[in-house]
């Protein structure tokens, strides 16, 4: 009983002494006008002369999702026509460059069918060779 | 005939939030002019710069001009433009990390200039003012800010935890451990303490 009524007297002591030592600040002269200078400079380089209301939020998230709705979309068309032609360049070039450009799809095809007769062609003959001497 | 002044000084806080969110930004002034003492010394109780304090009390203001649009009205005014002042203390004090004051603070500089303080009479007293000071600014910054914030902005433990964004437990438990190191530190200091 007696510890706490010394820490309390203690507690009052220290409270004494820190209001005494709070002192008295004030704001400084013309500190308001200032203040409203900057405020009304604030709103004039915002374009507009007043805060906007609660009621304005909506719309602004609107405009925020119809921008990205429309960046995701364009995001999406670019690289559905860009992928392809990172990925497979040698596909995508056109037939009619393919002959001063190099050999196109169709000349692949065409050269693998010729291959592929030659082999068959060869593999025949030899079949044919064998089989008279059989 | 009431004065324009005199309508819009009865107004509340949220009377006169709401108005300037309305578009009756002069307004604005009215709120500027009921805090511009409480947020400017406790700009100036933390920063000591006077230059500096002046600053951010300025940019408190704007920021809570800015916010406006946000604020929600959970808080009162008050409590969250009290907030916005200790953020940007606590930016400041990051920033300025070195601690200490100058010899003679702006606040006692003025008010020997303004004569309230008598040199020779006072010299006691202001010894022990400045014990108390000294005493807070060795105090670590959670500490001093609660003292601060109780003592001399007078705040409530309510208002206190929603500036600081703790627990009011938190407040309480750190306002515990300042007194009791304030107290040790100025009977260091030679100062008598009750019997």
């Amino acid at each position: 009983m007696r510890r706490r009524r010394a820490s309390s007297a203690e507690d009052t002591w220290l409270e004494e002494r820190l209001k005494r030592s709070a002192g008295d600040l004030r704001a400084p002269r013309g500190f308001s006008a200032r203040v409203m200078d900057a405020v009304y400079r604030e709103a004039m380089t915002a374009g507009r002369s007043e805060v906007p209301g609660p009621a304005s939020q909506p719309m602004r998230r609107l405009y925020r999702r119809v921008a990205l709705s429309f960046m995701l979309t364009a995001a999406v068309l670019a690289g559905s026509l860009l992928l392809p032609r990172v990925s497979y360049p040698r596909l995508i070039q056109p037939a009619s460059t393919g002959a001063a450009l190099g050999p196109g799809p169709s000349a692949a095809v065409r050269e693998a069918l010729a291959d592929a007769a030659v082999t068959v062609q060869g593999a025949l003959g030899e079949r044919l060779i064998g089989g008279s001497e059989q | 005939m009431v004065s324009e002044r005199a309508r819009t000084a009865a107004k509340t806080d949220e009377e006169l939030v709401e108005r300037v969110r309305g578009g009756e930004t002069r307004l604005y002034a009215q709120l500027v002019e009921r805090y511009q003492d409480p947020v400017y010394s406790m700009a100036a109780r933390f920063v000591r710069a006077g230059g500096d304090a002046e600053d951010i009390a300025q940019e408190a203001f704007l920021r809570a001009y800015r916010g406006l649009a946000e604020f929600k009205g959970e808080a009162r005014f008050s409590t969250w433009l009290y907030r916005i002042t200790w953020n940007l203390c606590a930016d400041w004090m990051r920033r300025h990390r070195k601690r200490g004051r100058a010899p003679l603070s702006m606040e006692e500089a003025r008010e020997v200039a303004d004569g309230r303080v008598d040199l020779e009479g006072d010299m006691l007293l202001a010894e022990q003012r400045r014990a108390v000071r000294d005493a807070l600014d060795r105090l670590d910054e959670k500490y001093r800010v609660v003292v601060t914030l109780l003592y001399f902005q007078k705040l409530s433990y309510e208002e206190i935890a929603a500036v600081l964004d703790v627990p009011m437990k938190t407040v309480e438990t750190r306002l515990y451990r300042a007194r009791r190191l304030l107290k040790e530190s100025l009977r260091r200091a030679g100062m008598e303490e009750p019997t």
